[in-house]
């Protein structure tokens, strides 16, 4: 079925459009790649389990996700004597939630975000992240959380198209269509447009939370009718690249595939994006214990991470891989800290209380 | 004394199988079962848990009356659904008319050009249409160079390109039930109404179409039905401004897991099905329009 | 109401019509008067047109060529609906979604008759087809022989030019067929209208019929009354589809008074002459009815005998019906009157049957 794509979800379908050389105009791989491949996938992922309580099993998105996860991560874990076993059925809030539930959980690491954290949380669905074995000093603090911990780094960005936009516009620039006539398109998602909506309408990056929402949505009110809302990063992909949007917030990983393939008609800034972490976290009663907590420490190596950014574009979690990362792909990190710099950082808090009220409201204001 | 010893052995041979009846039950038995564990147990647990969760009560009914998110959707769905049969059933009863009328050979022809597209992933054909229908698509362009609009037109991320997806994905569902309907209608009936002085469109008015009615109608439930469980076309060619009551319950169950709401939802839709297709087996052979009859 | 009053007749005309579906040439050049107030039946086997040619009467079927005028009007072209002729279909076509008053007042409400109107003379018909008490039902719930009077009613009521039958009793068993027939005829001498009538049961057409057409191979054959046809019949076609005829073939070899001598395999016939005498030499066929032949004695008076041996013989109640292998002619049925049963022949007996040489009709081989 086709749902709405969260960012690690999206990760694996881009990569698998790229390593299948997808041409520009082929809206069957797409629709492949929106929908119908995860659920097939699902079938055959559930094989993976852990045998005993060394092997830990990585819950992912699949697809080409597995040979970047391999090389990135399961490989380097094993030189130190530990095993990782990828499953790509995708781990989604419901699964988990009736895994733990139920009592028969098989998965040990989940590739998960932020809502994940705000909505299982509270359940009680996950486990404590160890940081006695999970070094933060391998990582940006702000995106270490008592259940969840950041594994790479991604971003909402603002793009646009060119040969209809002149100039670099501005994320105010964006709710101005006056200024920019055309359609505009974005995440059917409270998360990160509510941020950019804000910083649109002149709340400074660093004083975006408590986020407030009512500001947010009357500043998406005024565009409501030029806006589309994407489910699936390859559904923005393909509006901006057919030119059904003049300008869209979407994923970077995105923006950077649209830039290439439109050969810079398409391009975007970092600037005023909202940086926001992929997370691991652990469902609660996960059967390798401890030995989790290890494979996530293991994984926090920066080789791995650059490894990571080059096959997919997901920006490393380490800042000590920044002297790692090749010039050209510098550009295109989002966690570079040229980039990192002039963006705003998503505070997991904030949704732990409200995302699920916020999420809500939003479908209910786009959808009135 | 053979006779008694005989049915004595054959009772004791025959053990569970003791009459014909119990033999047709021990029979569908593991189709029951199936249909227990993997039916009507999820069913029930989904009942179950519309009163219990988050806490037991009827709080998750009470929505319906309180929540103005909840009824604006269902006011969606509703007139989304009510609109594409609508549209449906006027483009299936025209098809399913020539169909009807048509020689045998262009009979087959026809058939595959309506069953064609049942094969078909709706993924696909929502993208097809999304070619078709966008601003710099098929029929945009054609308009635009024929002069007829200097503007494109908005047929798509809205209500009228998820009704145009929607109406394309249901018209064999319409048209099936219709022409097998049509079908048995009596021409002989036709050339009667013709030759005591009906015209054509007399003919069609006062005898063909009562007589197509009950096709209709079981063409117009069963339209309704799968409109109302619709997720895939709204979410594609609605531009995410397209709620409708199954993404509705998707996102409460897999993102912000509100189990209880969706459960409820998911009953109220089991509810209202159950309703119509009790009201269509009333009005039509069910038997007949599945095609088992 | 009119009804009970004798309605004037219309004239119809059909000149030189036929039609060819695909390759099949179902009509071939016919032509066919039928004068006001006519019973007219057209009799012929499954696929010998008669249906077809109902149908370009009824105006559901185009001609390919030729016209159809009534009263002098071409009507060749006009749709069903324009022709104002009342028609019963095989198999009634009732329409069933209607109860049997609003089926019949179908044709009043299409010409927009006033309410009053419809009402009166939706009695009058169901009244004249003996149906009174069932107005409210729906055609299902009627038997074969009232669904009949149904569609009777409903092609009577709007008083149509003529009345137009295809096969309407087919449907129904053999007695109520009787009764039917019975009530068709007076309903025909009741309303005055031209009835046309299409059927494969001979006993239907030479019962009812003022006059029949008999067709065969899209072709008219022949026509004329029930009498006509079945006593003088000119084809052997019609000698043999319009009750049972032998057949005796030979060439002609002598002329004698108002017949003509003939001889088929060294047996010598006499035979009466149709018309003008068939010159000698040339070949003949004479058609005898099974019931015109006698069993003869030895030595007694008869224009022509012919001996053969008794192969079967089978009662029918009126008639036993004998068949003998004769030397020459081959197998010749007879019919005898039951009351004749004591001296019935054994089967394998040897006898003689005799004719006169009027009982024999001379006819054209098709």
């Amino acid at each position: 079925m086709m749902e709405k794509q969260s960012f690690a979800e999206d990760c694996r379908a881009l990569a698998a459009e790229l390593g299948s050389g997808q041409t520009r105009r082929d809206l069957i791989r797409s629709a492949l790649a929106l929908g119908v491949a995860p659920a097939a996938l699902a079938l055959g992922g559930g094989a993976a389990r852990a045998q005993s309580g060394k092997e830990v099993v990585l819950v992912n998105f699949g697809g080409v996700a597995m040979k970047a996860f391999d090389e990135a991560f399961v490989k380097p874990f094993a030189a130190q004597g530990g095993k990782i076993v990828l499953d790509g059925s995708g781990a989604l809030n419901g699964k988990i939630l009736t895994m733990v539930q139920s009592r028969h959980v098989t998965w040990d690491i989940c590739d998960a975000g932020i809502t994940t954290l705000a909505e299982l949380g509270p359940h009680g669905a996950l486990e404590k992240i160890d940081y006695s074995i999970v070094d933060k000093k391998k990582l940006d603090p702000t995106f270490a959380y008592d259940e969840g911990v950041v594994n790479y780094m991604f971003s909402s960005v603002l793009a646009w198209d060119k040969s209809k936009v002149s100039g670099e516009p501005t994320l105010a620039d964006f709710f101005d269509t006056k200024k920019y006539p055309g359609r505009r398109m974005m995440r059917k998602d409270s998360q990160a447009m509510l941020e950019l909506a804000l910083m649109a309408d002149g709340v400074p990056k660093d004083k975006l939370y408590p986020l407030d929402v009512k500001r947010a949505f009357a500043k998406i009110a005024t565009i409501k009718k030029d806006l589309l809302f994407w489910n699936s990063g390859s559904e923005s992909q393909s509006l901006m690249r057919d030119g059904e949007c003049v300008m869209g917030l979407l994923w970077h990983t995105r923006a950077n595939v649209l830039a290439d393939e439109t050969q810079g008609r398409v391009t975007y800034t970092f600037k005023d994006g909202l940086l926001q972490p992929g997370l691991w976290v652990v469902p609660k009663g996960n059967p390798a214990g401890k030995e989790a907590m290890r494979a996530i420490a293991s994984m926090q190596q920066p080789e791995g991470q650059v490894k990571l950014l080059a096959a997919m574009g997901n920006g490393p979690a380490n800042p000590a891989a920044d002297a790692l990362v090749p010039a050209e792909l510098k550009k295109k990190n989002p966690s570079d800290a040229a980039n990192a710099a002039i963006q705003a950082k998503i505070n997991a808090e904030w949704y732990k209380a409200n995302h699920s009220k916020t999420f809500q409201s939003f479908l209910d204001l786009i959808s009135s | 004394m053979t006779a008694p010893a005989d049915s004595a052995r054959s009772r004791a041979g025959l053990g569970l199988f003791a009459s014909p009846q119990t033999r047709y039950w021990l029979l569908i038995a593991p189709a029951l079962l199936l249909m227990g564990v993997f039916y009507i147990y999820p069913i029930g647990r989904v009942l179950w848990m519309s009163v219990t969760v988050p806490a037991p009560g009827l709080d998750n009914y009470e929505l319906l009356a309180s929540s103005a998110s909840i009824q604006r959707m269902l006011w969606t769905t509703a007139r989304i659904s009510v609109l594409t049969t609508i549209f449906t059933l006027l483009l299936a009863y025209v098809v399913a008319y020539a169909l009807v009328h048509s020689s045998p050979r262009v009979q087959r022809w026809m058939f595959l050009g309506v069953l064609v597209p049942l094969w078909i992933s709706v993924l696909v054909r929502a993208f097809a249409w999304f070619v078709l229908l966008r601003r710099e698509g098929l029929i945009n362009s054609a308009l635009m160079a024929t002069g007829v609009t200097d503007s494109p037109l908005s047929l798509i991320w809205n209500e009228t390109g998820v009704m145009i997806g929607m109406v394309h994905y249901m018209l064999p569902l319409g048209i099936l039930p219709i022409f097998s309907n049509m079908r048995d209608i009596d021409q002989r009936c036709i050339a009667a109404a013709r030759g005591l002085g009906a015209s054509r469109f007399e003919a069609f008015w006062r005898v063909f179409l009562p007589l197509s009615l009950p096709g209709v109608v079981g063409a117009s439930i069963l339209v309704f039905i799968f409109s109302l469980g619709f997720f895939v076309t709204p979410a594609l060619l609605g531009g995410g401004k397209t709620l409708m009551i199954a993404e509705y319950i998707k996102v409460q169950i897999l993102e912000v897991v509100r189990w209880g709401v969706a459960s409820m939802l998911a009953a109220v839709l089991l509810i209202v099905i159950g309703v119509l297709l009790a009201a269509l087996s009333r009005l039509v052979n069910l038997r007949k329009l599945f095609g088992a009859g | 109401m009119t009804m009970t009053a004798t309605i004037p007749g219309h004239d119809l005309s059909i000149s030189r019509v036929s039609k060819t579906f695909g390759t099949f040439k179902a009509v071939k050049d016919v032509s066919l008067d039928i004068k006001g107030g006519e019973f007219l039946t057209m009799l012929g086997p499954s696929g010998s047109g008669k249906t077809t040619l109902l149908m370009m009467i009824a105006g559901f079927v185009q001609p390919d060529q030729g016209s159809i005028h009534l009263d002098k009007q071409p009507i060749t072209h006009l749709p069903p609906e324009s022709r104002n002729f009342g028609m019963v279909f095989q198999g009634y076509a009732l329409f069933p979604h209607l109860s049997v008053f609003d089926n019949v007042a179908f044709p009043l409400k299409v010409r927009r008759r006033p309410r009053a109107e419809i009402e009166e003379k939706v009695k009058a018909a169901l009244e004249l087809v003996k149906l009174t008490t069932q107005s409210e039902r729906l055609p299902r719930q009627l038997s074969g022989g009232q669904q009949q009077r149904v569609a009777l009613a409903r092609a009577l009521v709007f008083t149509p030019h003529l009345l137009l039958l295809d096969e309407p009793l087919s449907a129904l068993d053999k007695k109520l067929r009787a009764e039917l027939q019975e009530e068709l005829k007076r309903l025909h001498r009741k309303v005055g209208l031209s009835f046309i009538y299409v059927t494969h049961d001979q006993d239907e057409a030479l019962s009812m019929s003022d006059r029949i057409v008999v067709m065969s191979d899209g072709r008219l054959v022949e026509q004329g009354t029930p009498s006509e046809l079945y006593d003088r019949p000119r084809t052997a076609f019609v000698a043999d589809f319009l009750g049972k005829s032998n057949f005796v073939r030979g060439k002609v070899e002598s002329h004698v008074g108002d017949g003509f001598v003939f001889s088929g395999d060294g047996v010598r016939f006499v035979q009466k002459a149709r018309d003008a005498k068939p010159g000698i030499g040339s070949k003949v066929t004479v058609a005898l009815r099974p019931e015109k032949l006698s069993i003869v004695a030895p030595g007694t008076e008869s224009d022509n005998r012919l001996s053969g041996v008794v192969r079967e013989w089978n009662y029918f109640g009126s008639e036993f019906r004998v068949l003998v292998d004769t030397a020459g002619c081959g197998p010749i049925s007879v019919s005898l009157p039951a009351w004749t049963a004591g001296n019935a022949p054994e089967v394998g007996q040897s006898l003689e049957l005799g004719w006169s040489a009027r009982a024999g009709m001379e006819v054209q081989e098709a």
